[in-house]
């Protein structure tokens, strides 16, 4: 039996190495079929895991326990009110982020002096680490000494709680979010907008289009696959956020920042439960795997409308 | 076994992601003795007559025995951190041991413990560790019996194991099985500092509006009233507090006072809760209120350090949490109060004064390869001589230690605090009043923290009245416990 399957092994590699010879091309395979192996093969453990009762302080006593911990996730209150929280931050989040980083963009587009200093600047927030961000902005959000509400008073304006209220903590977290995300938003579109031939705007200019018209008829239907692109990017950020809700409120106060991420870490890390904190993380990667599946075919279909392929 | 570990950690990592982050505690007991008990038979050391405070190279060991390792120690951003930054060379030095302290945030380095001890790939060597860690990590902590009572690694007369607060001691004592008590089983950390929870109050603001200090808690709400003024133009809150969001620390520091002193134990020994209980609900509601009216904006999630930072810049009159915080109040470098400060016990019910506690200390990882190296670490940082150097000269308080909270340095460091009013009630507090109140449990508590925490919050926005949030937080309480199989109602 051994020599038979020795053999028949020795076969297969020389077929397939007689195939190789054929097709040189084949060869890029190998790379393919080793990077899906290291991707592929925790994720499966992942999904194996979450059928058991791993225990982080316990691994060496993990048992098969089914779909248990799938069906207390969706019987557990924390799950909606976590779903509810990822969700509402991604749609919050992605909803303030475009047409502000838009916005960002044509003004950076124009002829101005100092452009150059301010395009420099833009890129600061990217360089911060998110963690940093949070923190920083954490202190100005101080409701007692933070920069924020020292300019509200001077202001005369009413002091806010910021991240220490239930009802503003969330909206907090996404301010903070649209500030260290922006200028991603802003330098992709602004690059887009100058791929656009002034040419077209000339034309439309001559036909008597006006500022608005030009933006509605032209800027937006030639910019919507970088729309969508960017959407893409900042819905697979906003929806695995951590850093900057951990490092800003904790998932507080309460549970009102309470992400599906930060369940999930809750579960496995601080409660060592991975077997339970897993089903959270794989049904935030599936939500993830659909919102960003159909920008992609968004995506698609408007390089198609607009030509680009 | 061990590459299913690492795949197991990858596994988790991939999807989870690595990230970083802070120490949330847990969830409640409360034993209404004033004083715990308890050193472990098996470690017991009879303390010497006239015992004193050496220096390491007066023990009888052989501190070179493992000289060319090298150690690597998990700790997080805290004043002993910053002495043994300081003195590690020292310890370099005697052993010929390198020493490699990596410091991150809390939450980073509670994941970088869950994965190396998940994986058992030893990374760290030894781990800064706190009681609501210990009990997620008891598990891989070593026992330290077996090194105490090695005379080749230890000099027990040296080392002093009795020279601890008995209550430090029986903290970091346990059997590894949640809901059975402290005290019994193995140490599996040794501290390096402590605390207990007392009143610290602006006595100059105190004597000048003629402000009695209060010894109940409805004098510190009445007291708080009357200290929230505008002081020479500054706004001065009357009281401040631990935020409320996880409700793990009110209850450490105040919580389980005020419920202890009317003789309702909010957590029982059946993991049965009592939050809503007639005779707490108004003390609750004034504590909450108080802060709300009388405490600065944001109280509600305030953490230790706003809480430091909002009587050490003259913002706040009063507070009662953390002892160790006067080492920060009474640093002209780092406070606005030094000298204008005083202290006394937390206040007391009808049942009595009763404070919980926090330590911080080093427990070694099971999957050390240098464990022998390890233990001369631990050996040598939780001395009574280097806790005496790090209190006296980096301000890491407490001191776990009764021989180095007497030393004549430390004494000489805090003579002036309060006038003298810090130590003496520091002193009282750990005598008579201060123990572990929660009850031994490890992964419920950062829910319990953030579900109770939540409808205390919902209160105090004024969404829901006492008595709900109250009740509502009790049905959550023994829900978590009911699910966790602790609960024998």
């Amino acid at each position: 039996m051994m020599f038979e399957a020795s053999t028949s092994v020795k076969e297969h590699v020389s077929d397939w190495v007689l195939y190789a010879r054929k097709n040189p091309m084949a060869m890029w395979l190998i790379p393919s079929f080793l990077v899906a192996c290291i991707v592929l093969a925790p994720f499966a453990y992942s999904v194996y895991y979450s059928f058991t009762n791993y225990h982080a302080m316990h691994p060496d006593q993990v048992k098969w326990v089914g779909l248990v911990n799938w069906i207390k996730m969706f019987q557990h209150p924390n799950f909606w009110q976590a779903l509810n929280v990822t969700i509402r931050f991604w749609l919050m989040g992605l909803a303030l982020a475009i047409p502000l980083g838009l916005g960002a963009a044509m003004l950076l587009n124009q002829e101005f002096q100092g452009r150059k200093v301010v395009r420099a600047l833009l890129i600061v927030p990217i360089m911060i680490p998110n963690v940093v961000a949070a923190l920083t902005w954490n202190i100005m959000m101080q409701p007692l000494g933070g920069v924020l509400n020292f300019f509200l008073i001077k202001l005369h304006l009413p002091i806010q709680r910021w991240l220490t209220s239930t009802d503003t903590a969330l909206n907090s977290v996404v301010i903070i979010d649209l500030w260290w995300s922006i200028a991603f938003v802003a330098l992709v579109l602004m690059a887009a907008l100058q791929s656009v031939s002034d040419e077209i705007y000339d034309s439309a200019k001559v036909d008597g289009a006006n500022g608005l018209q030009r933006f509605l008829y032209i800027t937006l239907p030639l910019l919507t696959p970088h729309l969508i692109l960017v959407a893409i990017y900042r819905s697979i950020d906003l929806l695995k956020v951590f850093g900057i809700i951990y490092m800003a409120t904790e998932g507080g106060p309460g549970r009102t920042t309470t992400t599906l991420h930060i369940e999930a870490y809750d579960r496995a890390f601080r409660q060592m439960l991975m077997g339970e904190g897993l089903p959270y993380a794989l049904l935030l990667t599936a939500v993830l795997v659909i919102i960003v599946g159909f920008l992609e075919w968004l995506w698609g279909r408007s390089r198609h409308f607009v030509g680009a392929e | 076994m061990h590459n299913r570990s690492m795949f197991k950690s990858l596994a988790v990592l991939l999807v989870l992601g690595v990230l970083a982050g802070c120490g949330a505690p847990a969830a409640p007991t409360a034993t209404p003795k004033p004083q715990p008990t308890a050193v472990p038979q098996a470690t017991a050391v009879p303390q010497a007559t006239g015992w004193t405070i050496r220096p390491p190279a007066e023990a009888k060991i052989n501190w070179r025995q493992e000289a060319g390792k090298t150690l690597t120690i998990a700790m997080t951003p805290h004043p002993y951190t910053n002495a043994l930054d300081a003195m590690k060379s020292e310890f370099e030095e005697l052993t010929g041991i390198k020493v490699n302290i990596v410091t991150n945030p809390d939450t980073a380095t509670q994941t970088k413990i869950t994965n190396d001890l998940a994986s058992g790939t030893g990374e760290f060597d030894v781990f800064f560790s706190g009681h609501t860690w210990d009990w997620n990590y008891w598990p891989h902590f070593v026992a330290y019996e077996e090194y105490l009572n090695d005379p080749t690694l230890t000099d027990l007369e040296w080392y002093n194991l009795e020279d601890y607060y008995p209550q430090m001691l029986e903290s970091v004592t346990w059997d590894g099985v949640e809901g059975h008590k402290l005290g019994t089983g193995k140490i599996k950390n040794l501290p390096v500092t402590m605390e207990t929870y007392i009143l610290a109050y602006r006595k100059d603001l105190f004597d000048k509006y003629g402000v009695k200090v209060p010894t109940t808690w409805q004098e510190v709400f009445d007291a708080a009233e009357k200290l929230t003024v505008v002081d020479n133009g500054v706004q001065v809150y009357g009281f401040t507090s631990t935020g409320i969001a996880s409700a793990y620390r009110i209850f450490m520091t105040n919580f389980h006072n005020i419920y202890l002193g009317q003789g309702v134990n909010p957590v029982d020994e059946n993991f049965d809760s009592h939050f809503d209980d007639p005779k707490v609900v108004p003390l609750i509601k004034g504590y909450l209120d108080t802060m709300k009216n009388y405490g600065p904006p944001g109280v509600n999630t305030n953490n230790w350090n706003a809480v430091v930072s909002g009587i050490a810049t003259g913002q706040v009159a009063m507070v009662i949490d953390g002892d160790f915080a006067a080492a920060t109040y009474e640093n002209p470098e780092a406070s606005q109060v030094a000298g204008k400060m005083a202290y006394a016990p937390a206040p007391a019910g009808p049942n009595g004064r009763f404070s919980g506690t926090w330590y911080w200390g080093l427990a070694m990882n099971e999957f050390s390869k240098n464990k022998k190296a390890a233990w001369l670490f631990v050996e040598w940082a939780t001395s009574a001589h280097t806790l005496r150097e790090a209190a006296a000269v980096q301000r890491s308080f407490d001191p776990p230690r009764e021989s180095v909270m007497n030393s004549p340095e430390v004494a000489a460091l805090v003579k002036d605090w309060g006038d003298g009013s810090w130590m003496t009630t520091v002193k009282e507090a750990l005598a008579n009043y201060t123990a572990m109140r929660f009850q031994t449990q490890g992964q419920v508590t950062g829910d319990w923290s953030k579900q109770v925490g939540g409808f205390l919050t919902q209160y105090f926005e004024g969404k829901i009245t006492i008595e709900g949030a109250l009740k509502s937080a009790t049905d959550a309480s023994n829900k978590i416990y009911d699910d966790k199989g602790l609960r024998k109602p």
